[in-house]
C-alpha cells in the first residue's frame, strides 16, 4: 500500500468558538489516491480542506501531513513550511480571491518564484502549463477581465506551477458551462495519471465516479456519513436523499406524472 | 452619439514613445513634474508647462476626448475644491489655481497609466524601491502591498455594484441616505475577502524563499535618459 499523506484522527474544528463545522473527523488519505469530499452546503467540506493545507488548525484531535503533526508551531518551521507548501497546492473555490497579482503570468509564477524555484525552470513551466491548460492567449491579461472559466483555469495553473505533490481543489467546476467543466476534469484527471494525489470537494454527483476512487460523505451533523467507492455511494440513495444531495422531482411525461430521483447523478431512471 | 470614453487607471495598447519607455523613468518624471506643478507662480511658467503637457500628450498618442472624458466625472470634485477656496483671501484666483494644478496632476497620472501596462508599472515600482530592503525586505514588501491595494480596486468595484444591484431589486435605490448602510456592508465583504486572499497567498509560499527573482527585465535605454534630461532641464528652468 502507499504511504499515508494525511491522516486525521478525532479532529473537531469550530468557528468563532461556536459555529460547529468539523465534528470528530477520521480519514486518511494515500499517496496517488483521487478523494471526493461530497455532502449539501455548510456540511464541512471547505474547513476540511483548509485544515488540510494548514490555513486553519483543529480545536481537537490532530492532523498529521507527511507524518507531520499540522500546528501554527509546525508552519513556524521555516524549512517546514517551505516544504509543505512545495508539496500541496490548493485551488480555492473563488477564483476572485485566489488571483490577485496584476497579470495572469505574473499569477502563475507568484508561487514558483516564492517558493525558490529558478528563473528558467518558471519560464519552462509556465510555456508547459500555459499550452496544456490552452490558457497562452491570456498571459499578458488582467485576471480579473476573464471569465468565471478562465480565472479557474488560470487558478489550477498558478497551482500546478508549484508541481505539488497533493491538489486540493474546493468545487473546482462549480458555476462552469459543461464544456469547460469537462476541461477542467480533464486537467485534473491527467495531474493523477501523473502520480498527483488530488482532494477535490464537490456536490456534481456526475463528475465524481470519474474524479475519485474513493468518496466521503459529509452530514449536516458535520460528520462523515460514510467512506465507500464512488459506485457504492452513488447506488445509496437513501443516504444521498437524507445528505440533500438529491431529490425526488416529478414531472408529467404523456398525460402521466413520473417521479424519479433528481440532483447531479447524470442519469433519468425511467418507471 | 458615440460615449467620451472615461480610461482613467486603464492602460491603452499602444507603441508611441511614451509606451516605450522604462516604468522606472514615467514614475520619476511623474513625481518631478507633480512637483513642479507647486512651483509655477506667474502665467508664463502655467503656458509653457500647459505646453509640456500638451506635448507629452501627443507623445503617448492621448486623445483629447480621453482627457475630457477622464476629467469629467471629477467636476463635482473641482466644485467643491473651487467653492471651499472662495472663502479665502483672494478666493477666485486662488480656486481656479488650485483647480488647474490638480488637473496637470490628473493629466500626468492619466497619461502614466494609460501608456504602462499595470505589470510593468509595479515592477517599476519594485525596482525604485529596492534601497528600502537593505531594512528587512522593505520595498519589497511595500511593492507588494501597492500590488494588493491595486488589486482591490476592481474587486471594490464588483463587490458595490452587486450591493447596489441586490439593493436596487429589493426597492432601495442609492442615495446619500443609504451610503451608511453600503459602505457597512462593502466592508464587511471586502474584510471577508481580504481573509480569503490572505489565505490564497499563505498557500502559495508567500516570502518563504529569502530570494526572489523577477521574470520580467525592464530596460533602461537612451530614451530614458533623454526624458529624464528634459524632464530635469524643464524642471529647473520652470522653478527658478
Amino acid at each position: 500500500m502507499s504511504e499515508i499523506i494525511f491522516e486525521l484522527k478525532e479532529v473537531f474544528y469550530s468557528y468563532l468558538s461556536r459555529f460547529p463545522a468539523l465534528c470528530g473527523i477520521d480519514l486518511q488519505i494515500r499517496k496517488g489516491e483521487k478523494i471526493a469530499v461530497i455532502g449539501a452546503n455548510g456540511t464541512g467540506k471547505s474547513t476540511l480542506l483548509q485544515l488540510l493545507d494548514g490555513l486553519i488548525f483543529p480545536d481537537k484531535g490532530v492532523i498529521k501531513a507527511f507524518g507531520v503533526e499540522l500546528s501554527e508551531k509546525a508552519f513556524e518551521d521555516e524549512a517546514f513550511s517551505l516544504d509543505f507548501r512545495k508539496k500541496v497546492g490548493f485551488v480555492f473555490q473563488n477564483p476572485e480571491v485566489q488571483l490577485f497579482c496584476p497579470s495572469v503570468k505574473e499569477d502563475i509564477i507568484f508561487g514558483p518564484l516564492q517558493l525558490g524555484v529558478s528563473p528558467e525552470l518558471i519560464k519552462t513551466r509556465l510555456a508547459a502549463i500555459a499550452a496544456e491548460l490552452d490558457i497562452s492567449e491570456l498571459l499578458e491579461r488582467a485576471p480579473h477581465h476573464l471569465s468565471i472559466g478562465e480565472k479557474r483555469k488560470v487558478a489550477i495553473a498558478s497551482v500546478l506551477a508549484i508541481e505539488p505533490e497533493v491538489i486540493i481543489l474546493d468545487e473546482p467546476t462549480a458555476g462552469l458551462d459543461p464544456l469547460t467543466s469537462r476541461h477542467i476534469i480533464d486537467i485534473i484527471l491527467r495531474a493523477n495519471k501523473a502520480g498527483k494525489t488530488i482532494i477535490i470537494s464537490t456536490h456534481d454527483l456526475h463528475i465524481v465516479e470519474e474524479i475519485a476512487d474513493k468518496v466521503y460523505v459529509f452530514s449536516h451533523e458535520k460528520k462523515i456519513v460514510k467512506c465507500g467507492a464512488p459506485a457504492e455511494i452513488l447506488a445509496d440513495v437513501p443516504l444521498l436523499q437524507s445528505n440533500n444531495l438529491v431529490h425526488i422531482h416529478a414531472h408529467q411525461h404523456n398525460n402521466m406524472i413520473h417521479t424519479h430521483q433528481h440532483g447531479s447523478l447524470g442519469h433519468h431512471p425511467e418507471d | 452619439m458615440k460615449s467620451i470614453p472615461n480610461i482613467f487607471g486603464q492602460y491603452q495598447e499602444g507603441d508611441s514613445f511614451l509606451h516605450r519607455l522604462d516604468p522606472r523613468t514615467k514614475i520619476i518624471s511623474l513625481i518631478i513634474l507633480s512637483g513642479v506643478v507647486f512651483f509655477l507662480v506667474d502665467i508664463t511658467a502655467y503656458i509653457v508647462f500647459t505646453l509640456l503637457m500638451v506635448f507629452v500628450l501627443k507623445l503617448g498618442r492621448v486623445r483629447w476626448r480621453s482627457l475630457w472624458g477622464s476629467l469629467r466625472p471629477l467636476s463635482w470634485l473641482f466644485l467643491l475644491i473651487f467653492l471651499l477656496q472662495l472663502n479665502t483671501p483672494a478666493g477666485l484666483r486662488t480656486g481656479l489655481t488650485v483647480i488647474y494644478r490638480l488637473v496637470l496632476m490628473l493629466t500626468l497620472a492619466l497619461v502614466l497609466t494609460t501608456t504602462t501596462p499595470i505589470f510593468s508599472l509595479t515592477m517599476g515600482l519594485r525596482k525604485l524601491l529596492t534601497p528600502l530592503d537593505l531594512f528587512e525586505q522593505l520595498g519589497d514588501k511595500i511593492a507588494f502591498m501597492l500590488t494588493m491595494a491595486l488589486r482591490f480596486i476592481p474587486l471594490t468595484a464588483e463587490e458595490n455594484q452587486k450591493i447596489n444591484e441586490a439593493q436596487r431589486v429589493r426597492g432601495v435605490e442609492p442615495s446619500p441616505k443609504n451610503l451608511p448602510l453600503l459602505v457597512y456592508i462593502l466592508l464587511v465583504n471586502v474584510l471577508k475577502k481580504s481573509e480569503e486572499l490572505a489565505g490564497a497567498i499563505e498557500s502559495r509560499g508567500y516570502r518563504l524563499y529569502p530570494r526572489r527573482t523577477s521574470l520580467i527585465t525592464l530596460r533602461f535605454g537612451y530614451r530614458d535618459i533623454v526624458a529624464l534630461l528634459v524632464v530635469g532641464v524643464f524642471s529647473v528652468g520652470a522653478s527658478l
